[in-house]
């Protein structure tokens, strides 16, 4: 199960001391079902404002944002964030709760059976590689930033969403478990149908994990696109620098 | 809402509910010996003579308390000196005349203007005393009060804190013989001999009927400029209370003129020196005069000072349990109206920045009004004058700067990261806030609750000054009495008290937080 997102003229202001500041300037684009985008960018490009305007953390000044054909403020807002999985930089773990809390919070609160809601979040535990008895019971703080990662990517799937958002999801880790967890999204990707959309600043991240990228500077759009077109047919000057800046390391 | 509602339910059903036909009298008395012994002279003759019951509230913090407290209406008849109502009462700046003058202008007044009276003076004079240790007099030749001008800077004055900011006390004093302003220590009238028996100071206020003066060295100096207003002790009642009892008026006046300077200074002595109790100095003095008959009946409002330290301590812990009892109460039901109070508000204050700024300030405001201050306050306003409510009123009012403040903060520190997981993921405000913010904030939120709880318990020994009972009560006695063992018989216990409060609700935030 997945679905199509559409940003029509996505626009939004943010007023300042001195008159409005534009965050993210009429953005347009579509996103098939069960596609990987990756808004790519610097910061204060416009990526995580585009990326929060699907779940409604960010409210358009402009424009709408449409998941299959329905604009998003026309969903109930809990309902709609219910069904999207949101996963952000350094977890955003409760550190009250222990893992398994954690990943059962939002069903609890439903009031599901208590087996079913066991059953899935173990099933959850195995698909994110972490051992179900050796972390069901843990605290976040008793957890690497990788694992917290892994967990926090359990409980944006507990409700089998269609669209997950992840802001910066692996931004924080080790290049080696960073690397890790991408090659565990990428069979994930393969075992789960999903609409993915990933907030990154690292292109090779953003190539690895892709199959297309958006690049966005000063809240515009510069180029959308595959791996091959950004490197063979950069859309301008600023592209080419850009994908050289990050080539140098080797990793494009 | 509703727990709120079954809290003020709860509130209003401990209001004290008198099932007698008569209204009762409310006799009260300041807080020092004298005005407690006549106080029980007149609560006891009432109650020997008639058949109205008679509430006595005693040891009530100051003349401005108790006045207030009577023409609100939570007392009708309290003894008082003609001076003091000439000062304190009246608010007249200038000097008192004559004995029988300043009597009759103080009763005018009363009359006119305060709805009710002064009845015949009791007979003494308790005039201020200036007195000094005889040594010290001796040294520097000292007889009359204009002999200590000039030696200003070599004498430490320790004044009691009502002398030192009475219009007939130091300021008078100090302008009429123009002495010098000098560091002056305000202390507490029973410690006063005790700080001039040490030598920790020199010279002192002293009332001329205080027992006290039989037991220490002190030279008394000549009051040369006759400064000092007439003192004549007598009845201050209510005009309505008479209205109702006119029996009363007369029977008080068999009183008048029937307890000379050397009779009160006499039962002062047998309460503060011979550790007698003041129900029964009272009732001797009653049936001696054959005001009443001699039936003996059961006393026993304060402990002899006789005896090891063992038998003072048992003899206390029946009523040591009914203080714990009634300062748990006052403390308890303050705190917990402060929690449902102030929780709710820091958390809405986190939602209503705006607000924030000036609701602690408020509450801060409150917080540095000294606490006698703020139980006196409450005694003009309706319902609550002397009383437990009094007492809890104000107790709540000091415990919510701590509770908002650490609710506000508790919630406001809530990581960012963790509050956009939850809004992200779509839990409702509601559903956030039970489920993150709460428990997240509840360590911090329990430590406002545990300093509350602790200020609470200590502020809540001054309740007994507006009669709200407590662990306060033999703190007030003993100061009365300059009895270290009563003063520790409340001090003691409200420490243990404060420290066994912080510890429980250490464990149960563990619960909590766990």
């Amino acid at each position: 199960m997945s679905s199509t997102i559409t940003f029509e003229k996505a626009r939004k202001e943010y007023p300042t001391g001195n008159g409005n500041v534009v965050a993210l300037e009429g953005l347009d684009l579509h996103i098939e079902k069960g596609e990987t985008v990756c808004f790519i960018g610097t910061s204060g490009s416009g990526k995580t404002t585009a990326l929060k305007m699907i779940n409604r953390l960010v409210e358009p000044t402009a424009g709408s944002v449409s998941i299959d054909g329905k604009t998003v403020t026309d969903f109930d807002l809990i309902k709609l964030r219910r069904s999207i999985g949101y996963v952000i930089q350094r977890g955003g773990l409760f550190p009250h709760l222990t893992v398994s809390e954690n990943i059962g919070l939002l069903a609890t609160l439903e009031k599901r059976d208590p087996n079913v809601i066991r059953n899935k979040t173990e099933e959850l535990l195995d698909l994110v590689n972490l051992p179900r008895e050796q972390f069901a019971n843990r605290r976040p703080r008793e957890l690497s930033g990788g694992q917290q990662q892994r967990v926090s990517i359990a409980r944006a799937l507990a409700f089998d969403p269609e669209i997950i958002l992840m802001d910066e999801p692996f931004g924080a880790l080790d290049p080696i478990t960073k690397n890790e967890l991408h090659d565990e999204f990428l069979k994930l990707k393969g075992v789960v149908d999903k609409t993915t959309i990933i907030v990154t600043h690292d292109l090779a991240e953003a190539f690895k994990l892709g199959d297309r990228a958006v690049l966005l500077n000063d809240g515009r759009e510069i180029q959308t696109g595959t791996k091959d077109e950004f490197i063979n047919k950069p859309a301008n000057e600023f592209v080419e620098r850009f994908v050289a800046a990050h080539s140098s390391g080797g990793s494009v | 809402m509703k727990r709120f509602a079954l809290t003020i339910l709860l509130f209003l059903l401990l209001l004290p509910v008198y099932a007698q036909e008569k209204k009762p009298v409310v006799v009260a008395s300041k807080s020092f010996t004298e005005s407690r012994v006549l106080s029980e002279i007149i609560a006891q003759l009432i109650e020997a003579r008639t058949d109205i019951p008679v509430i006595r509230k005693h040891g009530l913090g100051g003349s401005l308390i108790v006045f207030t407290a009577l023409e609100e209406g939570s007392v009708d008849i309290y003894p008082e000196y003609t001076g003091t109502a000439w000062a304190v009462v009246l608010k007249r700046k200038d000097k008192a005349p004559d004995p029988l003058r300043t009597f009759l202008e103080v009763k005018r007044e009363l009359e006119v203007s305060h709805a009710a009276t002064m009845l015949d003076p009791f007979g003494f004079n308790n005039t201020y005393l200036i007195a000094v240790r005889s040594d010290t007099a001796k040294k520097f030749g000292l007889q009359d009060v204009s002999d200590l001008v000039g030696l200003e800077d070599e004498l430490r004055f320790g004044w009691s804190t009502e002398f030192l900011n009475r219009n007939d006390g130091w300021p008078g004093l100090k302008r009429v013989y123009g002495f010098k302003d000098v560091g002056v220590r305000g202390m507490e009238h029973g410690l006063a001999y005790q700080a001039v028996g040490e030598g920790s100071v020199d010279i002192i206020d002293a009332y001329s009927t205080d027992g006290k003066l039989l037991k220490y060295k002190l030279a008394f100096l000549k009051d040369d400029k006759s400064f000092f207003p007439p003192y004549q002790g007598a009845p201050v009642v209510r005009s309505e209370t008479l209205d109702r009892y006119p029996e009363l008026e007369a029977l008080l006046a068999e009183l008048a003129f029937k307890i000379p300077d050397a009779r009160m200074q006499k039962l002062n002595y047998e309460v503060e020196e011979q550790g007698r109790a003041f129900a029964d100095v009272a009732r001797e003095f009653l049936t001696d005069g054959k005001f009443i008959g001699d039936e003996t009946r059961a006393t026993g409002d304060q402990a002899s000072r006789g005896g090891s330290l063992w038998e003072f301590i048992r003899s206390r812990i029946p009523i040591t349990l009914r203080l714990v009892g009634e300062h748990l109460l006052l403390t308890g039901l303050a705190v917990v109206l402060g929690i449902l109070v102030a929780v709710p508000l820091g958390i809405w204050l986190t939602r209503k920045e705006s607000a924030s700024g000036l609701v602690m300030g408020i509450a801060g405001v409150i917080q540095t009004i000294p606490s006698l201050a703020l139980l006196a306050f409450m005694i003009p306003i309706p319902l609550l004058g002397l009383s437990m409510q009094s007492a809890v009123v104000a107790l709540f009012l000091y415990s919510l700067l701590p509770i908002v403040r650490n609710a506000y903060t508790g919630i406001k520190e809530v990581d960012a990261d963790v509050i956009e997981a939850g809004e992200g993921m779509g839990l409702t405000p509601r559903e956030l806030l039970r489920h993150v913010q709460l428990p997240l904030a509840m360590p911090t939120i329990m430590a406002g609750i545990r300093t509350a709880t602790v200020i609470s318990i200590g502020v809540a020994t001054l309740a007994a000054f507006i009669g709200a009972g407590g662990l306060g009560e033999p703190i007030i006695t003993g100061l009365q009495l300059n009895s270290p063992r009563l003063i520790m018989a409340g001090a003691v216990p409200a420490a243990l008290l404060a420290l066994l409060a912080d510890w429980l609700l250490g464990v149960v935030e563990k619960r909590l937080v766990a």
